[in-house]
């Protein structure tokens, strides 16, 4: 008896410790659903997510969304990590990247509504367990029913149906991190100019560079006031071997932002490469004058 | 001097090396890339070499070839690095005490009926 009663003593602090850590407060999770459609469901074709391996598999759907031919070995090989019997979010990003696609990451329900709406899917990040005990689980969200309150996922089951409120919550407790895989010349529609600068240098990391300069084309076009982004335009145009563009990427760059010495510096290459000399000489004037941290290595191509 | 050591000792001699390489190959000609540039502007420069062969080392110990290890190190973004190195020194040493296994599992189940939580799946939740 004693033990019994202190078996239900047990139960019970599990249940209000446990309770009191999760976020059930319906209020935290409202979230505006009147900008979006009311119902969306994007068709992604399915995987069976079969072991530990739901990290390659929603990398998987995610790319065959995009017409992009899956070799699943290569694609485990590059993603999935044996000792800790799962994949790590950065190995995700680089393996898509590695495969020429943009890889964006968001953080916020509104940018997962966004996407959904736009008919992109994402890939999230989902905690199954508790904070202090987790259960990783990578699932791909293919679309929500505003009045129903629920999600569609691709999980164990295509289009499987969960409460969105459950979705949410695994997502927050896994800290709503959420990843969308797009062709590169193609930007989603939720990402900031700083979330694709940071995509689209993953793509010049991977050996990328035709695909980043489509990105970067892109990007400039949507926010043509980054000078970050004319320099990324710049430096993959000169990597495609296309000079004069990324020589105007660079003065765009220079314009944007007057004290931007790496702009200066690579421009200048340029002109001297094309023994434009004269322009050459002006240039580095003007970037001596106002680039004063970047004195030195401007010196140098005198 | 552990193998740990030694391994990181390889690793980075061996960045070294490369990125001695690449600056010769690209000596006549070598833009400014994009990621220095960003990180020119926002003063976040890293410790190139280190943090690479380190996170390298980690993937290795996970089990990863040396080769597919020095891949995906190579293709990620200073910031990745940077989150990657952080997530991997924040992971659990996984001490496992029968007693705590046995609470948690308790928890779980719990938490499963109420349907808060989804770990087990032959748990079905009452509502």
């Amino acid at each position: 008896m004693y033990f019994f009663s202190r078996f239900i003593f047990l139960i019970l602090i599990c249940i209000v410790t446990a309770c009191s850590v999760l976020p059930v407060d319906s209020k935290k999770h409202t979230i505006d659903l009147r900008p979006y459609q009311k119902s969306v469901q994007i068709q992604v074709p399915f995987y069976a997510q079969r072991d530990d391996l739901c990290g390659p598999t929603a990398l998987a759907m995610a790319m065959e969304h995009v017409k992009k031919p899956v070799n699943f070995k290569q694609l485990e090989a590059q993603v999935y990590t044996s000792g800790l019997k799962g994949s790590l979010q950065q190995d995700m990003l680089t393996a898509a990247r590695r495969q020429g696609l943009l890889a964006t990451t968001l953080y916020t329900p509104e940018a997962l509504f966004k996407e959904l709406n736009n008919g992109q899917p994402v890939i999230l990040l989902l905690n199954l367990g508790v904070k202090a005990w987790p259960k990783w689980h990578y699932t791909v969200a293919t679309g929500f029913d505003v009045e129903r309150e629920i999600a569609w996922i691709n999980s164990i089951k295509p289009q499987e149906e969960i409460a969105l409120q459950h979705l949410l919550m695994q997502w927050y407790r896994g800290g709503k991190w959420g990843m969308v895989v797009t062709q590169p010349n193609h930007l989603p529609i939720s990402a900031s100019a700083e979330d694709i600068l940071q995509s689209a240098i993953g793509l010049e990391r991977a050996s990328q560079n035709e695909k980043a300069l489509q990105t970067y084309r892109a990007a400039t076009a949507k926010f043509s006031n980054s000078a970050l982004l004319w320099m990324g335009r710049g430096n993959t145009a000169y990597a495609n071997k296309l000079p004069d563009e990324a020589y105007h990427a660079f003065e765009k760059a220079i314009e944007l932002n007057p004290k931007n010495g790496a702009a200066y510096f690579n421009a200048i290459q340029i002109l001297q490469e094309q023994k434009k000399n004269d322009e050459a000489t002006l240039l580095l004037e003007v970037g001596l004058k106002n680039a004063e941290s970047f004195r030195d290595k401007l010196f140098s191509l005198k | 001097m552990t193998g740990r050591q030694l391994l990181h000792i390889a690793l980075a001699s061996s960045v070294i090396w490369s990125t001695s390489l690449v600056g010769v190959a690209q000596a006549s000609s070598a833009l400014i890339s994009t990621e220095s540039a960003v990180e020119v502007e926002q003063s976040s420069a890293l410790k190139n070499a280190l943090n690479r062969s380190d996170v390298q080392a980690a993937l290795i110990e996970k089990g990863i070839s040396v080769a597919e290890a020095q891949a995906r190190v190579n293709a990620m973004t200073q910031a990745q690095l940077a989150q990657l190195d952080k997530q991997l020194a924040d992971m659990p040493a996984g001490a496992n005490i029968v007693g705590a296994v046995v609470f948690v599992f308790l928890v779980l189940l719990i938490t499963d009926i109420l349907g808060v939580t989804d770990v087990f799946s032959f748990v079905k939740p009452i509502n």
